[in-house]
């Protein structure tokens, strides 16, 4: 598996999408990275939401995601099931399918190239892993982390941001694999 | 007929733009273009503060071969006049487009907040979509009349369970006419009078013979001074002259049509 290019979406749920920060609720981040002949994805999302951030949205947001992780987890399933392993990694795999669908109050951000470098005691399942996690917090928290530079897999965000996330807002997270077509011959 | 159930602020705002054509507010785009749809639509927000979808973004195809803009508004204050749930629409010149981006472009109003596309809310189809039985099936019949080709798109319908008001609103919104009209009815006479319906959307909705007749019926009778006026004020940059006359001729012809071209795919239509 390469992390020198992994596709990152955020998946937020915004009320109105033409004013898209307010009341804005960050749901999960997903990663994306290639491996020989299949995706790897890694999703970190909130396990439930709370009272208030429910009666934002209308019964069927209310209904449908209460819990995100798991959510996502089933969207992302289905994509890839109904796909069966015709995505192209090159073109945003899965994360792509995922944006055009969910682009009005439920908001999949268009995947955007990444690249993370892991640390020496980790493997590269693990830095995209510690990745999303980290990535997934500072969303949560409205801090921006500069995704132009590589992203060093253990010091994305400073060790004090994961206490600043309220007790309320516990994540879950989880990966999937799937085939994917070959890579383009070069 | 009223199968609307906007918000009561969007319908005023539909009742004007209905009497309107070119939107003569400033519109400042919000956040990107949506990547990888064919017209790159993008979210607007005007000076007064409504809100909209504006599309085409894009130059391809040009407009003289496409235009896109002109269809979604003419499908809009069609829909509204008939009382069927499309967001309403003005045609927007972008005096400031850059060389790749459309200049003539439409802003759908965006009909009501917490929107979620058919494909969110089809995991509770058994609870909606006897809910939407009558207005997907008067729906069919405005899309098989304009020729629609676009329907079969778990994004192009909007549902919202709205229990803020009381009682409880189902808000339904069907969007993107772009393919519609000239799509296919530029290409020559033979197109419009090809008498293929569009079927009831989402897939697996209960067909109300009821709500169809009554819209076969409004479509019937939709005044011609009328449906001139909707399609004549379209300006000449967002629309050709051969466009506009395949409009007119398509939606006349196919309005005398229509009940046949509904009998055919729905038997037992009085």
């Amino acid at each position: 598996m390469s992390l020198d290019k992994v596709w990152l979406s955020f998946v937020d749920y915004r009320p109105d999408p033409a004013t898209p920060e307010k009341d804005r609720i960050a749901l999960g981040c997903i990663l994306e990275a290639r491996a020989r002949r299949s995706g790897l994805f890694s999703l970190a999302g909130r396990v439930s939401l709370t009272e208030p951030e429910l009666m934002i949205m209308d019964r069927i947001g209310r209904e449908t995601l209460v819990h995100p992780a798991d959510f996502l987890r089933q969207q992302l399933r289905e994509v890839l099931d109904r796909a069966g392993g015709a995505l192209s990694f090159e073109q945003g795999g899965a994360l792509r399918q995922l944006s055009q669908v969910h682009r009005w109050s439920l908001y999949v951000m268009p995947p955007r190239l990444i690249r993370i470098e892991r640390h020496l005691s980790q493997n590269n399942t693990q830095a995209l892993y510690s990745a999303t996690g980290q990535l997934f917090i500072a969303r949560m928290l409205g801090r921006d982390v500069s995704l132009d530079r590589t992203l060093r897999a253990k010091q994305i965000i400073p060790e004090d941001w994961r206490a600043q996330v309220p007790p309320a807002w516990q994540i879950a997270q989880s990966s999937l694999s799937a085939p994917m077509e070959p890579r383009a011959q070069r | 007929m009223n199968l609307r159930t906007f918000p009561p602020q969007v319908e005023q705002l539909a009742r004007q733009w209905r009497g309107e054509v070119l939107t003569s507010s400033t519109w400042t785009q919000v956040g990107d273009v949506i990547e990888h749809f064919e017209s790159e639509p993008f979210f607007v927000r005007s000076s007064e503060g409504e809100t909209g979808l504006a599309k085409p973004g894009t130059v391809e195809p040009p407009v003289h071969q496409l235009p896109r803009a002109a269809h979604e508004k003419i499908a809009s204050d069609l829909a509204f006049d008939l009382g069927l749930p499309v967001p309403p629409v003005l045609l927007w010149s972008r005096s400031g487009a850059g060389p790749k981006q459309q200049r003539y472009a439409s802003i759908s109003a965006l009909a009501f907040p917490r929107a979620n596309p058919w494909a969110m809310a089809a995991r509770l189809s058994s609870r909606l979509l006897p809910r939407l039985a009558a207005v997907a099936s008067a729906m069919a019949v405005f899309d098989s009349w304009v020729a629609n080709a676009d329907r079969q798109n778990d994004g192009n319908l909007l549902v919202s369970e709205d229990d803020s008001v009381s009682p409880p609103v189902l808000r339904v919104a069907y969007l993107d006419f772009a393919n519609s009209l000239a799509y296919r009815w530029g290409k020559g006479e033979r197109w419009w009078k090809w008498e293929e319906g569009v079927a009831c959307y989402p897939d697996g909705v209960p067909w109300d013979v009821r709500s169809m007749a009554l819209a076969i019926g409004e479509i019937e009778r939709f005044p011609p001074a009328t449906l001139r006026e909707i399609v004549n004020r379209i300006p000449g940059s967002f629309l050709s002259e051969q466009h506009r006359t395949a409009i007119r001729e398509g939606l006349s012809y196919r309005q005398s049509r229509i009940r046949g071209i509904m009998a055919s795919m729905y038997p037992g239509i009085p």
